[in-house]
């Protein structure tokens, strides 16, 4: 996959006559475009084939915004975080759709309270989470980071609650949904501790010897 | 020509892509490839 890449952002660079730096900007942008392009349609096949897809749009979008202001633990190559990704966000989907949404509505919010508050605690002692090839040093980066993470957990946590709620109490409800924001927050979240990247890397050991690095 | 305009549509998606990651913490999924240095600054 990788060279596929490196391929296409050389034959960009090659017929638009870009520079090296423009060059690298491209490949790296390349990498943003695949995984989200791949995940995106797999989840999006997928979900219309066998009934989870609006849980599935729920977990891509509470990760997806969630991981970008907070960072976290990371695959060794590619092709591992596409299958790895894909594996997860598909099976938190499914979760959401045929298990999650049967929880009754009280043991619902209570565990919206709970967990939500462990990711609250666990952001405010961990974000941003940084990776030695993205370091994060501008400390007002860093403190915007933060703010978005928190403003985006209390939304989603306020979001989840309202779907949660008991069917007539509002015109909206919808447990799995409620259920596809929570666990997609709470994986996030746990992606950024130490047994989310001990257990990222236990998932990526079959891609890094793969790839040989 | 056709494909110099695909390849260009292209660039200019991964151009963007690539200048929203770069105000990110990471890339939005669990692989991060090193951040070329004229997006760090």
């Amino acid at each position: 996959m990788d060279h596929l890449l490196d391929r296409l952002a050389d034959t960009i660079a090659v017929r638009l006559q870009y520079t090296e730096d423009q060059r690298a900007v491209v490949r790296y942008g390349l990498v943003a475009l695949s995984q989200t392009v791949i995940i995106f349609l797999l989840l999006t096949v997928l979900g219309l084939c066998f009934g989870f897809f609006p849980q599935a749009l729920a977990v891509f979008f509470s990760v997806v915004l969630l991981r970008r202001q907070e960072g976290g633990a990371h695959a060794s190559s590619l092709t591992g975080c596409l299958i790895l990704t894909s594996f997860v966000l598909t099976a938190l989907s499914v979760l959401s759709r045929f298990v999650f949404s049967r929880i009754d509505s009280a043991a619902a919010l209570i565990l919206i309270a709970v967990l939500g508050a462990a990711c609250v605690l666990a952001s405010w002692k961990l974000v941003p989470v940084e990776s030695p090839n993205k370091p994060l040093r501008d400390p007002k980066k860093i403190a915007r980071l933060r703010k978005n993470t928190f403003l985006l957990l209390g939304g989603y946590l306020v979001l989840a609650a309202v779907l949660a709620l008991p069917k007539g109490t509002l015109p909206v409800s919808s447990p799995s949904i409620a259920a596809a924001i929570l666990s997609g927050t709470v994986w996030q979240t746990f992606t950024l501790t130490r047994p989310g990247r001990w257990l990222v890397e236990k998932m990526d050991r079959p891609f890094r010897r793969l790839s040989g690095s | 020509m056709l494909k110099n305009k695909i390849l260009g549509v292209v660039a200019v998606a991964a151009t963007f892509l690539a200048s929203i990651a770069a105000t990110s913490a990471c890339l939005w999924f669990i692989y991060q490839p090193e951040e070329p240095e004229c997006l760090s600054k």
